[in-house]
């Protein structure tokens, strides 16, 4: 699956546009992670545990999306955007978008 | 890095979807779609690296445009760890999304993942007698739910608000509790109305039931003849029916859910249960009046 | 009394122990950006639509390994934690306002790490440019409630594609990630 988040892909030529195709998910980290996160506020720097949180959370969110451009008979998905919100503590929602296209070589 | 065939994605059981993707000769920059089931772990690992982005996969799982719930659920079956089970892809099907046209894409393939599809093909696979067993042990939980909604009443007063409005609320709604879950979220355990009825039954009996009892060995200790001739007619038939209204509601739900091919919503079902929870506080807004008249 | 005397002699050099790691780790993660922005000065870090001294296709194919020529989407997540000095800070300068230095340094500090994460993750899948960068501020927890934690955390993401070399980009190749990054 080609995966831009630009509305055109160098080299390919757009031959049919077939839609939006969205992902989301809602994910937490167990609490031994926030507690975590609590006792690195001493030191400040990254917090490995909710670094990790937003890259499953994206990955799951941009399975479901890419699923969808699948079952639309994608083979590409151009201008990608990703949103996010916060529901509670601890968890984070993240929603990607994009639109699924059919594309095939040459400018 | 992957190194991508030249020819068209070829699966391993030879299966040709019906509406796959239509491009002109191959492409070598598609990544191939194997048939193969990429443990959970590799894509949602810690591992921070690009080369685990999905779309860098060239083995992640990934329906094609036609594949049958069936034959996802087949393939993902060899373990708990598939990365999109049948009934995820069900729930994120592209083709209930309002924003897909159907004058975009092409014709929608008959066996396309849709949530109603996956409702058929969940009622496939369960046996008739497999719901009445379902039915059997909703019917069997009716008591310990009725003991519930009477610790409830107990223990919440006897305001005319709690009687009239709160009570009869919570009442027909624990009733239909274990029903109502079926309905919304595994509604294929049912494969006919009358067994939503028969569960409506068994919860209005058993509360009238644990009412009754109650009412006529703790709260009246030494009840009139009259007084429990009332109950176990008038108010074992008032339980009973509130909870068939109810139910009706539920009923009406499952048929539209089969006459817009979508998901159940209960809000087709709220003005049965709505005239459930109404008749059920009249009766009781006309004992209390008629307890203080006499 | 006793008591907080001694939770003040316990806390007191905990917390500024604390601080101070935190004053070191701080800089030399500057430090370590700096590195990284001079050691990929020809990386090419733009957030336009296009493709800018985009090769085409058919000239990268020549050579390059075919997955590698296919733009694609690259995307790097980084949440970066406060410290108790800097919330200090931060509500003393609720109070009398203006800059909030210390909260603005920590969101820095995500941003640009994010982005120097963008350029190894299509370093390494073989590219050589990044275009349309996004940075999106990600939230996690309720900030609403009172006494949640202060943090910056950051999705980034960007198409990684193939440029020409840095020395046929012109004028426009002086664009480096210091110079779009230094806010």
């Amino acid at each position: 699956m080609i995966v831009t988040n630009t509305e055109t892909v160098p080299g390919y030529r757009v031959q049919r546009v077939l839609g939006l195709v969205q992902g989301n998910t809602v994910r937490a980290k167990h609490l031994g992670r926030d507690i975590a996160a609590g006792f690195k506020n001493l030191v400040g720097g990254e917090l490995k545990g909710y670094t990790e949180l937003l890259t499953e959370s994206r990955r799951e969110a941009m399975q479901r999306m890419l699923a969808q451009a699948q079952q639309l008979g994608a083979n590409a998905v151009v201008n990608v955007r990703f949103s996010t919100s916060s529901i509670t503590a601890g968890a984070s929602e993240l929603y990607a978008y994009g639109t699924a296209v059919v594309v095939s070589e040459g400018a | 890095m992957a190194e991508y065939p030249d020819e068209k994605p070829q699966r391993p059981d030879g299966h040709q979807p019906a509406n796959g993707p239509d491009i002109d000769g191959p492409n070598p920059f598609a990544v191939p779609m194997s048939y193969q089931v990429v443990p959970t772990d590799d894509l949602r690992s810690r591992d921070q690296s690009v080369t685990a982005e999905p779309w860098l996969q060239p083995k992640a799982f990934m329906p094609l445009a036609g594949d049958t719930p069936g034959a996802i659920e087949a393939s993902s079956a060899s373990g708990k760890n598939a990365i999109l089970t049948v009934a995820d892809l069900a729930e994120h099907s592209v083709w209930d999304e309002p924003t897909t046209s159907s004058s975009l894409v092409s014709d929608q393939d008959p066996n396309a993942i849709t949530w109603y599809g996956y409702y058929l093909f969940k009622a496939s696979q369960t046996s008739a007698i497999r719901t009445w067993w379902v039915t059997c042990g909703i019917v069997l939980l009716a008591g310990p739910l009725a003991i519930l909604g009477a610790l409830f009443n107990g223990y919440s007063g006897n305001g005319l608000v709690m009687v009239v409005l709160m009570g009869p609320t919570v009442e027909e709604i624990l009733k239909l509790a274990i029903p109502l879950w079926v309905i919304e979220k595994r509604p294929w355990l049912f494969s006919q109305g009358g067994q939503v009825l028969v569960c409506a039954f068994a919860g209005g009996m058993a509360f009238a039931v644990i009412e009754n009892w109650v009412y006529l060995n703790i709260y009246i200790p030494n009840p009139s003849e009259r007084l429990v001739v009332w109950r176990w007619t008038v108010c074992v038939l008032l339980h009973v029916s509130c909870s068939i209204i109810a139910g009706t509601g539920l009923i009406r739900v499952r048929q539209q859910m089969h006459a817009t091919r979508s998901r159940p919503q209960l809000i087709h079902g709220a003005g049965w249960i709505v005239a459930a929870i109404v008749l059920h506080g009249s009766y009781n807004l006309a004992a209390v009046l008629l307890n203080d008249l006499f | 009394m006793q008591f907080l005397v001694a939770l003040l002699l316990f806390l007191g050099p905990l917390i500024v122990f604390g601080v101070l790691i935190g004053r070191t780790l701080e800089s030399r993660h500057f430090r370590r950006l700096e590195q990284h922005a001079q050691a990929n000065a020809d990386f090419f870090v733009t957030q336009l639509k296009s493709f800018p001294y985009a090769i085409s296709a058919d000239a990268a194919k020549s050579g390059a390994p075919i997955g590698a020529v296919t733009p694609t989407l690259v995307c790097t997540e980084v949440v970066i934690a406060s410290d108790y000095l800097k919330n200090f800070f931060a509500s003393w300068r609720n109070f009398f306002g203006g800059e909030v230095r210390s909260y603005s340094r920590m969101t820095d500090r995500a941003k640009r790490e994010a982005v120097a994460r963008l350029i190894d993750q299509a370093k390494a899948l073989g590219f050589n440019a990044i275009c349309n960068v996004r940075v999106e501020t990600a939230e996690i927890g309720d900030r609403r409630k009172k006494g949640a934690q202060a943090m910056a955390s950051c999705l980034a993401y960007a198409t990684a594609y193939h440029c020409v070399e840095a020395s046929g980009r012109g004028a426009m190749g002086g664009l480096t990630p210091d110079v779009a990054w230094n806010g």
